[in-house]
């Protein structure tokens, strides 16, 4: 049977995409799942506050089992409802190279560090400086604001990586990339080597962290923390209400099982972009000798991940403090008011 | 049947990139909807109030606010520093939460046959612990007292950017509104009320999410997942 032209294959893959996205959306399946995953989050969340009630009243097995299912499903619907981290993410692994189980632990990394820095926020915040719940939940304002800027410094940092190595191929074109995308990927454990670690690169042979390793590296950590960065202010606030409820314990336990929740829909997610790029990559093997078709990709991922960082921030920016309790005006924000004085020093 | 193999072929080759690209726009598509879940609710209770000549004349509304953020509320006025008493701190605490309402409808939407009616100020507020749940209760007249005969009365009480979830008081787990979340007081003979749950259309809920997103910048979502209450008196 002919083969496919590399491209053909590609853009017939494409228009698959979107005649599929399409067909969803126009019957109303997309709509439905996601005011479903509202719904669910909604319920998880009552369940959730009446878990750590219970455990008090009566601990054992059943409550605790109770509390750790109900945390779990939260973390995965919570991460099903988006949020930039995802986009991150995902545009970050299918521009950028790296292997599956990279995809993996950087999900994994980046949403665990949610919770530890939830955690670290009330305990540091609240318990240390003696700030109110409702004033580390607003803190959660600043720490978002870092985290869009951190985006922004990722993507420009991706960029400028691609410039350069596009500039290195005009320098020397055959030589670099030629080297790079040179091995047959029909074989099985293809997904071992298809990260991008341009010329001198020894697959398989990763004991020695080389600069360019390195500098992945120290780029992934820097992916994973503008996203970590930004706890959630639902765990925030139950972190804080189990703390007076003196509960804490319990809380600490509620975010972990929400941070690996979260972690199992984030990577799902990451792997499924990694195996996009990698298909992608081998339909366009044949090519890629002729021209940086990475680096190319490598400036486009970055390109979107700026432009995202950088509405993000402005957004921020624009809009200042993010809606609370309708009823209850901002902490600290209550000047005047006889009840909630005003700002703290430390605020 | 040589082209239907290849695109068969290919299509089959396609689909794992099919996914990962659709899961990637698809994330783009929901943003929206990613900061609209609730991250604390409010049960309420609604008496309709009727004068001396049968007219409805006020919604007498109660609000438990959940567990949650009733300790991080009661951390805030235990923290107060001066020697007021918890009872005055509570007053002062209802005080301000009636003029927050007082910009922003009252949180409560009201119609006769359609058409909007108008409220009056927020009266009679009072502000107390119940065990672990704060309690906030008050009066909201209506800017006239209306005859609901033969008429279909409805209200909705929610939070439009959808941070606090407002639901009737229900049973245990949840499902059904308790026909107590809403009575009468002096009612005519023959009105009935009525609790009718959300029916979020997705189509409309993913419309306004993207829509809302780029014109002011937090989808308004909070009316698609209100419930309705309705009073209606005999002709």
């Amino acid at each position: 049977m002919p083969r496919l032209s590399p491209w053909r294959s590609v853009a017939l893959a494409l228009c698959g995409v979107l005649l599929a996205a399409g067909t969803i959306y126009w019957l109303g399946w997309w709509q439905q799942a996601a005011v479903q995953v509202v719904l669910w989050q909604r319920d998880l969340y009552h369940a959730l506050t009446a878990a750590i009630t219970a455990i008090d009243r009566a601990p054992g097995l059943a409550t605790w089992s109770v509390l750790l299912g109900v945390s779990f499903g939260y973390g995965v619907f919570h991460a099903a409802g988006p949020g930039h981290g995802k986009v991150v993410l995902s545009t970050y692994l299918a521009s950028q190279g790296g292997a599956w189980r990279r995809a993996i632990v950087l999900s994994a990394l980046a949403s665990l560090l949610q919770g530890l820095v939830a955690i670290a926020l009330v305990a540091v915040l609240v318990f240390g400086l003696g700030w109110l719940t409702r004033e580390a939940m607003a803190s959660v304002d600043q720490a978002e604001l870092a985290s869009f800027v951190m985006v922004a410094l990722v993507g420009l940092w991706l960029c400028w990586r691609s410039l350069r190595r596009l500039w290195r191929w005009h320098a020397a074109p055959r030589a670099a990339a030629g080297h790079a995308h040179g091995h047959d990927h029909a074989d099985d454990h293809t997904h071992e080597h298809t990260h991008d670690h341009g010329a001198g690169c020894g697959c398989g042979h990763d004991h020695h962290v080389s600069p360019q390793r390195a500098q992945a590296w120290g780029t992934a950590a820097l992916t994973v923390l503008s996203i970590g960065i930004r706890p959630c202010s639902g765990a925030v606030l139950l972190l804080g209400a189990s703390a007076l409820l003196d509960q804490f314990g319990k809380g600490v336990v509620a975010v972990l099982a929400m941070s690996l929740g979260t972690a199992l829909t984030v990577s799902s997610l990451a792997l499924a972009s990694v195996l996009a790029r990698e298909w992608t990559q081998r339909r366009l093997a044949p090519l890629s000798g002729r021209r940086p078709w990475g680096a190319w990709v490598g400036f486009a991922g970055g390109a979107v991940i700026l432009a995202l960082g950088l509405s993000l921030t402005l957004a921020q920016w624009q809009q200042g403090p993010a809606p609370g309790a309708p009823f209850l005006g901002s902490p600290g924000a209550a000047a005047g008011s006889p009840l909630l004085p005003g700002a703290r020093d430390a605020s | 049947m040589a082209i239907q193999g290849l695109l068969s072929q290919s299509l089959q080759r396609g689909w794992r990139l099919s996914l990962g690209i659709g899961l990637g726009l698809s994330m783009l598509g929901w943003a929206p909807l990613a900061s609209a879940h609730p991250h604390g609710w409010v049960d309420i209770s609604v008496r309709g109030e009727f004068d001396a000549q049968g007219r409805l004349e006020a919604l007498r509304q109660q609000w438990r606010m959940d567990p949650f953020y009733s300790q991080v509320v009661m951390e805030e006025l235990a923290s107060v520093d001066d020697d007021s008493s918890m009872a005055e701190r509570l007053d002062a605490l209802g005080g301000e939460i009636r003029n927050n309402l007082a910009t922003q409808h009252n949180l409560t939407w009201i119609d006769l046959d359609n058409r909007e009616l108008a409220q009056g100020e927020v009266v009679d507020t009072n502000t107390e612990i119940d065990g672990e749940r704060l309690v906030f209760e008050f009066v909201l007249p209506l800017a006239q007292p209306v005859a609901l005969g033969g008429h279909l009365l409805r209200y909705r009480v929610f939070d439009p950017t959808y941070y606090i979830e407002m639901v009737h008081e229900a049973n245990a787990d949840g499902s059904q509104p308790l026909p107590e979340a809403l009575t009468l007081d002096r009612a005519p003979p023959g009105c009935t009320t009525r609790i009718v749950k959300a029916k979020p259309d997705p189509q409309k809920v993913m419309e306004a999410a993207m829509l809302d997103k780029t014109d002011t910048g937090e989808p308004n979502l909070g009316r698609f997942f209100a419930e309705t209450g309705e009073i209606r008196c005999p002709g």
